[in-house]
């Protein structure tokens, strides 16, 4: 090679890991400036900080209010996934055996239909039904929510299941209950428990099927934020929630892609 | 043999439909007739003190949908959001992608950590980053202004290219994804293959790799302009309402106005042009049905 083509191909090169560097710098500001800004020694955001204090992670415990609304998000993804996981494991051993992909189309359907229209419609039929504001509106809208979510690592999880086991069982006398019991779910398990990680967080982080659907009395963290940033703006407890959320997630990601690559499941 | 056979196909068909019934049960009521309940309120007159089936039937809100240049506009500007949006991702993911993909295992776990952590963080957190970094007060302004580019702080909260920046960073890491489970998918013998038989780098990847990840490009881009047209949080917070897309507008009609019917039409809108949009890659090339799923 000669010496231009040389200069050209570190240029390249240069340009490539420039490019890279960017777009990682890109992906996490959001999230590590979330993490920073709330070490403020400062009544209000500021940027650079003005000193380095944990004040506000102490006032944070102590303010019942965001204290509430964030118990409140914790509830309905924990009811909302426990919910979605019952309905998903039968579901997905049905797809499991009898592959039906109209079936199957029909349960990933929320993935791909917009959060709006569907919450607007379900407003309207729980006005109908006079449940408006309850809390089980959420649960269930939730549930229906994360469930492509769950069904789609269950799903793999049992494809990827070696068949033979489950027709072993059968073969040594063991009954239908027993072998998914016995066999089927503790090879499952694993996936079971990453959808249901995956439901729970997408359940926890919602904003807008929650926005359309709850009271305004008790709202989850995510919508409470939300409306409040519209009309009074941002203060410094909500900015020590959102970093010690922030860091939780990032938390989980690390575990669930350490010992789960569960990256591999979108 | 026999036993095995009947284990597997040969259950009977009452059980089986027990295991789905509860799924089929709670989509049915909680998803499908939602939807349904939508496309008969768009043809009503709006009369909340009226129950449902009391009310009389029109065309007036599809009318005054096709009719009224707003809403056209409102239409128009979702798609401009959702071209840059996809064109964007489509770059940058690709570049993350293949870096992700050529990583050594041990990177790779941290990279992709990096790009899982803001996709499940969700939009609010995301966006409040987004409202903090565009702030008059906030690090790009500071930025800008140590570098001598701007003399006084400028409000970039409310203006199309911030919202755009902060879609983009918030639909990214599906396409990283989408990208990422496609390159897997490759067979790693394939560039040795290429190069033993002349092939450089450059292009090894435009005619082996780029090819092979078309599935995975376009099922990414597919999601993405879903998610944009649906966007509700991120353009909310980073918009301060001064920008109005899609979602925008149904929520303002129906939660705001009281105009259900019209927020209806609205909504129905925005599944058809959803629905030509995600139809369109299949009927370009048929060869790319299988990489949707």
């Amino acid at each position: 090679m000669n010496a231009a083509g040389k200069a050209l191909s570190f240029a390249a090169k240069a340009l490539y890991y420039g490019a890279v560097a960017l777009s990682f710098l890109f992906v996490m500001a959001p999230s590590v400036l979330m993490m920073i800004v709330a070490f403020n020694d400062a009544d209000y955001f500021s940027f650079p900080l003005k000193g380095v204090s944990l004040n506000w992670f102490a006032e944070m415990l102590e303010n019942d209010n965001y204290r509430g609304s964030v118990v409140n998000s914790l509830k309905l993804a924990v009811y909302a996934t426990a919910l979605s996981v019952l309905m998903t494991m039968p579901a997905s051993l049905w797809l499991y055996r009898r592959t039906n992909r109209f079936v199957e189309t029909v349960l990933l359907a929320p993935l791909f239909f917009p959060l709006v229209i569907w919450s607007l419609g379900l407003l309207q039929l729980y006005g109908m039904l006079g449940l408006s504001g309850r809390f089980i509106t959420l649960v269930l809208a939730h549930a229906v929510m994360v469930t492509p979510f769950i069904l789609r690592v269950v799903l793999q999880s049992l494809r990827e299941m070696n068949r033979r086991l489950e027709e072993a069982a059968y073969s040594l006398g063991a009954g239908r209950w027993s072998t998914f019991r016995r066999v089927i779910l503790p090879i499952i398990m694993p996936g079971v428990l990453v959808g249901a990680v995956f439901g729970f967080l997408i359940s926890f982080t919602d904003v807008t099927l929650t926005t359309f659907i709850s009271s305004s009395g008790s709202t989850t963290f995510p919508v409470r934020v939300y409306s409040e940033q519209r009309s009074e703006g941002l203060n410094m407890v909500v900015l020590a929630w959102s970093a010690v959320i922030t860091f939780v997630i990032f938390l989980i990601s690390l575990l669930g892609e350490k010992f789960a690559k569960w990256s591999r499941y979108f | 043999m026999a036993q095995s056979s009947r284990t597997i196909s040969g259950k009977p068909f009452r059980v089986e439909w027990m295991l789905l019934s509860p799924a089929l049960a709670v989509y049915g009521i909680i998803f499908l007739l939602p939807a349904l309940l939508l496309v008969v309120i768009s043809f009503q007159v709006n009369a909340p003190e009226q129950q449902l089936w009391e009310r009389d039937f029109s065309l007036a809100n599809y009318e005054r949908f096709f009719t009224d240049p707003y809403f056209l506009k409102v239409i128009g500007k979702t798609l401009v959001y959702c071209i840059v949006v996809v064109a964007a991702t489509l770059v940058v993911g690709y570049l993350l992608a293949y870096y992700i993909y050529k990583a050594k295992s041990y990177a790779k776990t941290t990279l992709i950590t990096l790009v899982l952590t803001p996709l499940f963080s969700g939009a609010l957190l995301q966006s409040l980053g987004w409202y903090l970094l565009f702030a008059r007060y906030g690090p790009i302004n500071a930025g800008l202004r140590a570098l001598g580019w701007l003399d006084k702080p400028f409000n970039f909260l409310g203006t199309d290219g911030a919202v755009m920046i902060a879609l983009v960073h918030a639909f990214l890491p599906f396409m990283v994804l989408s990208i990422l489970n496609s390159l897997r998918t490759i067979p790693a013998n394939l560039s040795d293959a290429a190069a033993s038989l002349g092939a450089g780098p450059w292009s090894t990847f435009l005619r082996v790799t780029l090819p092979l990840t078309k599935g995975g490009m376009i099922a990414g881009s597919t999601l993405v302009i879903g998610l944009t047209i649906g966007s509700f949080a991120t353009p909310g917070i980073v918009g301060q309402g001064k920008i109005q897309l899609l979602a925008q507008i149904i929520y303002q009609q129906a939660i705001q106005v009281f105009d259900w019917p019209f927020a209806a039409v609205i909504s129905l809108m925005l599944l058809a042009i959803l629905g030509v949009i995600s139809a369109l890659p299949v009927l370009l090339t048929r060869k790319s049905r299988g990489a949707l799923q």
